[in-house]
Order: C-alpha cells, then structure tokens, then sequence
C-alpha cells in the first residue's frame, strides 16, 4: 500500500467515530432549538466539514478498492477475516471463497426471480366482469433494467386481496445484505472446512 | 500394470517422527513454517500436504519423502 493510501485510510478509521458521533447528536438534537450565537452556527460549520472530508475519503477508498490490486489485497482480506498463513489456510480460503461466492450467484439469481415477477390477486367491480366472474390473477415479468418499472397487475376501483410487485428492499438494503451474506458465507464455510481437516 | 484409483488413502508418519525426535507439534510447525493446526491436520489424517510441503518435512527428519507418506495397503 502506498504511504498516501495508508494516511488516508489511518484518517479515515480516525475520523469515522467523530462522523459517526456528530451524526448521532444531529439526528437526536434539534438544533433550531439552540439560540444564534450559541456555538450552533459554528457546530453546523465543523460539522459539515467533517461530513464533507468523510464522504470524500470514503468515495476515494472505496474506487481505490476497485481500481488497486495491492490497496485491495491489503484492506479487504482484514476485513473479511482471511486467514492465509500457510498453504492449508490458504487451500481453505479458496474452497470457502467457491462456496461463497456459489452460493452468492444463488441468491441473486432468486433475488431476479423475486425482482423480475408481478402477482397480483384482486376482485373487479362488478361491471368490469369479465363471463360474470369478478376475480382476478395478474401474472407479469418487470424487465425494466434503468427506471422503476410500473407494476402491471393493477385493479382500479377493485378490491386487492394480495400484490407482489418486485423486491420490497431498497438498493441499499440490498447491497448490505449482500455484503453481509458474502461475509457470513464464506466465514461460516471456512470454518466447517478447518473443522473438517 | 493395475489401475490407479482416482482417491489415494494415503498414510504418514509425521507423528511417529516427531515424537521419537520429541518436539510439540508447535515447534514442528515453528521449524518448516506452517501453522500449528496444519501440522494436527497433517498427522490427523485431515489434510494432505503439497509436495513442496512434504520436501519440507523429510528434510526437516532428515529421511526421504516416502518414508513420511505411503499410500495406503501398498508395502514400500
């Protein structure tokens, strides 16, 4: 890692209990109800400025992560617990990393599926029947890639007995479970295959 | 000349060896660079060493290759 690289990383792990305090205290304090002049001002300022270096060292990190072999070989092995410190930890390593990341492909080609399919189950009004008979079962396929698609089971002046319309996480819920799963699996299989050997 | 099965059940005797030598599996794994529960793993049965891994070790008894690991029902 370079002598940058690791300043900004040192900074970052050093600045990150201060962002994270000062977020605290602004999310359970109101601080309009601090007068003028009462250091509010200048606690805005410090801490948009903290904020501010927080964010950029965390966008730096993370495209460092993406784009340097050796930054990403010396963070990212901490973080996910590698162990590597002979050839069978090594041989371990890999064989977990298979699992996890088959088991990852897994899960998102299931979260596809969920994201990709629309159910809806609805009654109609009694004049949109359709040969008299008022219920209904929409199926449909979401294969919108950019822009939030619209779902396409809907019952207008209808009454809904069950709609399922894509994933109800948002993107970032997804991605940190995402995050935690790869983490999870590939610790938990690691440790059955020490156990095995 | 028999087939070879796909899975070798191999045999070792780094136990035997270690302790005629008298030294703790930690001291062992300290001498050819390995961790201590690589040497059990080894002596278990668990894990079966590189090549580069098992050079170490006759080196280390100072004795030959196959005389550490046989395969299994096979005399020498």
């Amino acid at each position: 890692m370079k002598k940058y690289d690791r300043i900004i990383v040192k900074l970052f792990l050093f600045t990150l209990p201060l962002a994270m305090l000062l977020g605290f205290i602004i999310t359970q304090m109101n601080m309009n109800d601090f007068a003028p002049g009462s250091g509010r001002d200048w606690f805005n300022s410090f801490s948009g400025l903290v904020f501010a270096i927080w964010m950029l060292q965390t966008l730096y990190i993370s495209a460092r992560l993406i784009l340097s072999n050796s930054f990403r070989d010396s963070i990212l092995p901490r973080l996910a617990f590698f162990k590597e410190r002979d050839e069978r930890e090594a041989l371990i390593t890999g064989q977990a990393a298979r699992h996890s990341f088959l088991t990852t492909l897994a899960l998102l080609i299931f979260f596809l599926c969920l994201s990709l399919f629309q159910v809806a189950v609805y009654k109609l009004p009694p004049e949109q029947a359709v040969a008299g008979k008022t219920g209904t079962l929409t199926l449909g396929v979401n294969m919108d890639l950019l822009a939030q698609g619209q779902s396409a089971a809907h019952s207008s002046a209808g009454v809904d007995y069950f709609r399922y319309s894509g994933l109800p996480l948002s993107n970032t819920g997804i991605i940190l479970m995402l995050i935690f799963w790869q983490l999870a699996s590939y610790n938990y299989f690691a440790k059955r295959l020490n156990l095995q050997s | 000349m028999g087939r070879i099965p796909s899975k070798l059940a191999i045999l070792n005797r780094v136990h035997v060896l270690r302790a005629e030598k008298k030294i703790s599996q930690q001291a062992l794994a300290d001498e050819i660079g390995v961790t201590r529960a690589t040497i059990n793993a080894i002596e278990s049965g668990g894990y079966n060493p590189s090549l580069e891994l098992a050079f170490r070790l006759a080196s280390f008894f100072d004795t030959g290759v196959e005389d550490i690991f046989q395969i299994e029902g096979k005399k020498k």
